[in-house]
């Protein structure tokens, strides 16, 4: 693995999933204040 | 309790607590199984869903899409069962191609639109891979090729039963990624976050690129074009 190449990202999983929940959390709880979105057309 | 799961969206570890669903799309050669510590890892009001293309894994049997658009065709009707509450995409190289078609699809032809979509490893969609294609190369200069990409485990690409086997998926994952011809598309609605790494020769030197707003190190800006968000 080479640090920074193509994937590193899936590779060096720790970092990267700490650097994604700071970017899901936020998502999330906005997401709990709003109802499920409009049912899905047939 | 219900459940969401098909032969194409997995549910590793169903939480119906969660806010949103956050559908995994991975890169080529590989399956649902790169995103196995995910759920352990991310807020708990997320509900991971890595998502299982054909040809691969439990799903080794199935001939795997060679393009794009029919993959997101038939992925719309296995997806749309799960798109109940508030949802996120991640891809992964291929997978990033592969999120944003979908997203396409769904906000043009459902009006469902994701909270966000996360596209690391990739260029946008309408700029051209800055390498050439090895897809449809003669088998003895497409294992040299694979070498160089860097991807495939040394062990893997010497072991030639077992790339036999993978020489038909590979191929195929490579088509979907390298073969892609972008068509002018209205931008998604929804936030884009963009991730590279910085010696990345691929995905252009990006480092988490957010929506159209001010990227804090990218040499491009076709990400923010593929979206009107400004969050």
């Amino acid at each position: 693995m080479v640090p920074g190449d193509h994937f590193f990202i899936m590779t060096a999983q720790s970092l990267f999933l700490r650097m994604l929940s700071q970017e899901l959390y936020p998502l999330a709880m906005t997401a709990s204040g709003r109802a499920a979105q409009p049912s899905i057309p047939a | 309790m219900a459940t969401i799961a098909n032969r194409w969206i997995l549910q590793p570890k169903p939480n119906p607590q969660a806010t949103l669903r956050l559908f995994c799309f991975p890169f080529a050669g590989r399956g649902a199984q790169s995103f196995r510590a995910w759920p352990e890892a991310l807020p708990s009001a997320v509900e991971v869903c890595p998502v299982q293309l054909p040809g691969r894994e439990g799903r080794m049997k199935e001939p795997p899409f060679p393009s794009v658009s029919p993959l997101v065709d038939a992925l719309t009707a296995a997806i749309l069962p799960a798109l109940d509450k508030p949802f996120a995409f991640f891809g992964h190289s291929m997978g990033a191609l592969i999120a944003f078609e979908l997203a396409w699809k769904l906000a043009g032809e459902y009006k469902l639109t994701p909270e966000c979509v996360f596209a690391s490893a990739r260029v946008a969609p309408s700029v051209t891979i800055p390498r050439a294609p090895i897809n449809k190369l003669p088998q003895a200069d497409f294992l040299q090729a694979l070498r160089g990409l860097n991807g495939t485990p040394k062990e893997v690409l010497d072991d030639a039963a077992l790339m036999e086997l993978m020489t038909p998926l590979l191929r195929a994952d490579l088509a979907v990624h390298e073969d892609y011809v972008y068509a002018d598309k209205a931008p998604l609605e929804c936030p884009i976050v963009a991730f590279g790494g910085l010696q990345d020769s691929e995905a252009g030197r990006m480092v988490s690129m957010r929506g159209s707003g001010t990227p804090r190190v990218s040499s491009s800006c076709a990400w923010c074009r593929a979206t009107t968000s400004s969050s």
